[in-house]
């Protein structure tokens, strides 16, 4: 996945953003929004889950990303 | 029957499987066997203890690495200012190794392969309701089914990948039973953290040759949110109710035993779409395995849970494959009727928890304690059972009082019999007890447990908030110290503070619960590590009766008084003695400094390591047999322990940088090194191919690749290796500072299990434990002397050590045992030593240091040192400290 982030800074356009790469709006432009009513404690959205798995997995999230999930920047 | 006299208290140790429990003769005649025995478990771990007794032999290198990796390596965690080691409990070991066993050795396909590990006779293919190959894991309350699902996932997952033709499958629906379930496995499974952060699930990239991280590629759905952007890598997780396969499987009434507390809402019918579509789902992909938490409610046939299943297995046969396993995770793997799961491969009986201190002791009331207790003539429930309420009371307000001193907040529960006694007794709690005013949690179910609008007469709004509050009682921001419900909330309320349990109601067969299950809640351990902890139970003979029950599976109800004037059932609490007014702990404190630490290494050093210089006794080189070169096995140099294989495929190839790899890894797992594998790596690269062997070698053939397998090539390498990068790296500053002070009496309480203690005078703690017998006659001898001001244990609360170096060259912190403070301005540190330890010179010359650095710095306080030993402190009686300081003379010139 490291791989993939520096390609994506030596030529922007050639390589398609991860998920985890969008922001919020732009994933739910690509992907649609929320389905269903999670019911989870905290909510549930793929687009955050994605964030999420890509934090724990100690890549580099776009700062950009990261405001649109405060609670995820301690990670 | 009580368990075997040499049952091991450690959930670690390795359980033989001639000393697990079973029931009694006398048991047996009055309960049938099928009820308390699993009847494929006791030939299914023999067979498995041969299986890991062999090295795991005949499984597929994926399994075997990963075995390897989960059970056999050390995992450090790393935490603030220490770290410590993370293993897994036998018993999510052993379930792992059956599931392994099963399909990679025995290959077993379906339910008549499962029959032949039946020994009794009794089972038969009719007591198999599905086709398709399913799997139950019988594990107490509290004891880690969530690890053992994700290690089997994970299992799942790298055997689809990496082994041909293997049944298994990189797609997962897990199920739970109700959203409270669902939260806890949510939380565990948010961002993948039990996979990426918090447990050693994946290996590290590398290990074995393969790149576990990187291909561990996982999408995580949530209930009905779905969204397949791949065949594979996918993980459905929901409660049952959201689920319907689109084949208009209704559920029935028949179903309660699947609808219990805090529901969402009913599934829905096919035309609506906020449920998870099992159909499309199957659409979208060809490999599905299923994992079903708290899985006692998939016993029926006729329920939709059942159905969904089967209709999913159903689907993917028609697309050419098949659902790869259910995997069914439980405590109470048991029917209507009480008869176990038949498909039970693996378990973990409470009783055998209880011993091993992974869930708290049940504690009841002795003889006469029940007999001081009498149901009042009275139609008003609370006057009728006050009694009772009270019991539990006074013995929830003991356990409240010791909890806090730790800063655990101890939770009363009680179980009632209908709705309208809930709210009574709510209300007779808050208005008799001054400290329940305003703390006691109503949760209003109806019979069958079910919490709707219509039992309890509050929205959705106050239900998501009764959910809420009720999986938050634990902290201490909720105000809420006491619950009650009509249910026994069966599984998945995570509540871990429940220290006490009032039954007021009987259990009938009717209400269908287990006595397990009505212990269960209090069940959970409130702290980390093998303390003991118990949960109290009283209730109306009736209850105490149906709890007593479960001493038919071998579980021993410990009894003991209860009431006022008796004491707490607690773990032990040393604490600051603050409420002893007999104390002036200003007199009494002792103040310690802490350095800056004198030794820590130097990692770019690692460059400088120069392999011709090492002066090992070179390794013979052999020339092995083709034969001998087919399977290499690389064992623990000193447990002979099988830890690494490398099988050599069909071309003969072998990949000589993964040897290299495990040998660097294991030289870094040793010396506990962050960092520098890369330069490390092709320094033990350069080591084996013109160094190791006295001659140049070649790296890549399989002759060599046998050869570094021998012990002796193997120990050369990395114990030469540990000493010379610790004579290169390690490193003493020459002189230290003092960074800050401890003040004894600013130490945290902490709990400790149950041993010997003395009451002292002459320190601020509240006891003194020792370690060792020793330990608790130097206490008392200290309290006797005239010239001791004051004392004290350096308990691992304190954080006071001092690094060393150690016999291996390694750093490695010394907590010395003991403080003694004979003047304001003088302070000792005692050593006392029973056993011959190699390290106690070292530790010694270290101590005596430390003490030069401190009084070099600082002229307020001096601080000297004795070492104590066994047998001088037995044999020579001393009249005073000063006379043992004067004649205890080792390590001090």
């Amino acid at each position: 996945m490291d791989d993939i982030t520096n390609e994506q800074e030596r030529s922007p356009g050639k390589i398609e953003k991860q998920p985890w790469q969008m922001t919020k709006t732009e994933y739910e432009a690509k992907f649609g929004a929320p389905r269903g009513n999670s019911t989870v404690t905290g909510n549930f959205s793929k687009h955050k889950s994605s964030v999420e798995i890509a934090l724990n997995r100690g890549l580099k999230v776009p700062q950009e990303v990261l405001e649109d999930y405060p609670d995820l920047k301690d990670l | 029957m009580a368990l075997h006299p040499n049952f091991p208290e450690s959930p670690y140790a390795i359980l033989d499987p001639t000393i697990r429990w079973f029931p009694a003769d006398e048991t047996l005649r009055n309960t049938s066997f099928e009820k308390l025995l699993p009847p494929l478990v006791p030939e299914l771990r023999k067979q498995v203890k041969k299986f890991r007794d062999s090295g795991y032999e005949s499984a597929t290198q994926t399994s075997k690495s990963l075995l390897n990796w989960w059970f056999k390596t050390p995992h450090l965690v790393q935490k603030a200012d220490s770290s410590s080691e993370f293993k897994y409990f036998f018993s999510q070991r052993e379930a792992l190794e059956t599931i392994i066993y099963l399909v990679d050795v025995m290959k077993v396909k379906d339910k008549y392969d499962l029959i032949r590990f039946d020994n009794s006779g009794a089972v038969s293919a009719n007591m198999f309701d599905e086709t398709w190959k399913r799997f139950v894991v019988k594990m107490a309350t509290g004891a880690g089914k969530t690890k053992v699902i994700s290690l089997a996932l994970a299992w799942s997952f790298f055997h689809k990948l990496y082994e041909e033709n293997s049944p298994m499958a990189r797609n997962f629906l897990v199920i739970a039973p109700n959203i409270i379930v669902l939260d806890r496995i949510y939380k565990d499974f948010q961002g993948l953290r039990i996979f990426l952060k918090d447990d050693p699930v994946l290996p590290h990239d590398g290990f074995d040759g393969r790149e576990w991280r990187s291909d561990f590629q996982m999408d995580l759905h949530i209930q009905d949110d779905v969204h397949v952007t791949s065949p594979v890598g996918n993980v459905f997780l929901t409660n049952i109710h959201r689920v319907y396969s689109g084949n208009d499987i209704h559920a029935s009434p028949n179903d309660e035993n699947s609808m219990d507390y805090f529901l969402g809402p009913k599934p829905a019918n096919a035309t609506t779409d906020s449920n998870l579509d099992l159909s499309k789902v199957v659409r979208d992909i060809e490999e599905l395995m299923v994992i079903n938490d708290e899985a006692h409610h998939v016993h029926d046939p006729q329920n939709a849970w059942f159905k969904s299943i089967q209709d999913i297995h159903n689907r993917l046969q028609q697309k050419g494959t098949a659902l790869s396993l259910q995997l069914d995770v439980t405590a109470t793997p048991k029917h209507a009727n009480g008869a176990i799961f038949v498909q039970t491969i693996s378990d973990y009986p409470l009783v055998e928890a209880i011993k091993q201190n992974v869930v708290k002791h049940p504690l009841v009331p002795d003889g006469p304690s029940r007999a001081k207790l009498t149901e009042k003539k009275s139609s008003k429930f609370t006057e009728k059972y006050s009694d009772y309420i009270n019991l539990g009371v006074i013995e929830w307000r003991k356990a409240y009082e010791e909890h806090l001193k730790l800063d655990k907040k101890a939770i009363l529960f009680i179980m009632t019999d209908d709705t309208k006694n809930c709210d009574d007794l709510a209300e007779y709690l808050e208005n008799t007890y001054a400290d329940l005013k305003g703390a006691v949690l109503v949760i209003h179910t109806k019979n069958n447990g079910e919490i709707s609008e219509a039992s309890s007469g509050k929205n959705k709004e106050e239900l998501d908030r009764l959910r809420e509050q009720a999986n938050t009682i634990d902290s201490a921001e909720s105000p809420y110290k006491a619950i009650i419900s009509v249910m026994v909330l069966r599984e998945g309320w995570d509540v871990r503070n429940v220290t006490t349990i009032v039954g007021l109601r009987a259990f009938t067969a009717q209400n269908n619960i287990l006595p397990e299950q009505a212990l269960g809640r209090g069940l959970r351990k409130m702290y980390p590590g093998n303390i003991q902890e118990f949960v109290s139970i009283v209730g109306t003979p009736a209850f105490m009766d149906f709890v007593e029950s479960i001493q038919q599976e071998g579980v021993e109800l410990e009894r003991g008084p209860m009431g006022s004037g008796s004491q707490p059932r607690t773990p032990l609490v040393v604490e600051i003695d603050s409420e002893n007014k007999k104390k002036d702990l200003d007199n009494l404190d002792i103040e310690i400094p802490i350095m800056t630490p004198r030794i820590y290494r130097e990692y770019k050093n690692l460059n400088n390591l120069d392999v011709t210089k090492f002066g090992h006794k070179p390794v013979g080189y052999q020339d092995f047999s083709d034969e001998e070169q087919r399977e290499i096995v690389f064992k623990d140099i000193t447990t002979g322990n099988i830890t690494h294989t490398t099988v050599l495929d069909a071309s003969g190839l072998i990949d000589f940088n993964s040897v290299a790899g495990y040998f660097t890894q294991s030289i870094m797992k040793d010396l506990r090194l962050v960092s520098g594998y890369a330069i490390l790596y092709g320094k033990v690269k350069e080591f084996i191919s013109s160094q190791l062997f006295g001659k140049e070698i070649e790296l890549d053939t399989p002759n060599t690749v046998r050869n570094l397998s021998e012990v002796e090539a193997t120990r050369t390498i990395i114990e030469t290796f540990k000493k010379k990068i610790n004579d290169l790296t390690v490193q003493d500053k020459g002189d230290a500072e003092i960074r800050d002070y401890i003040k004894l009496r600013n130490t945290r309480p902490f709990i400790a299990k149950e041993q010997g203690f003395i009451v002292p005078k002459k320190s601020v703690f509240n006891k003194v434990i020792g370690d060792s017998h020793l330990e608790l006659e130097f206490s008392t001898f200290l309290e006797e002397c005239e010239d001791v001001i004051s004392y004290s244990k350096n308990y691992l609360a304190v954080h006071f050590k001092i690094d060393y170096v150690n016999a291996d060259g390694d750093i490695s912190n010394y907590y010395p045992d003991f403080f003694v403070k004979v003047a304001n301005n003088e302070v000792y540190i005692v050593e006392t030593k029973g056993l011959e330890d190699l390290d106690v010179p070292l530790k010694m010359f270290r101590l005596k240091q430390w003490c030069e650095d401190i009084n070099r710095v600082q002229k307020k306080i001096k601080y000297d040192f004795v070492f104590v030993d066994q047998e001088s402190f037995e044999k020579y009686e001393m009249k005073n400290f000063k006379q043992m300081v004067e004649n205890f003379r080792e390590y001090k010139d």
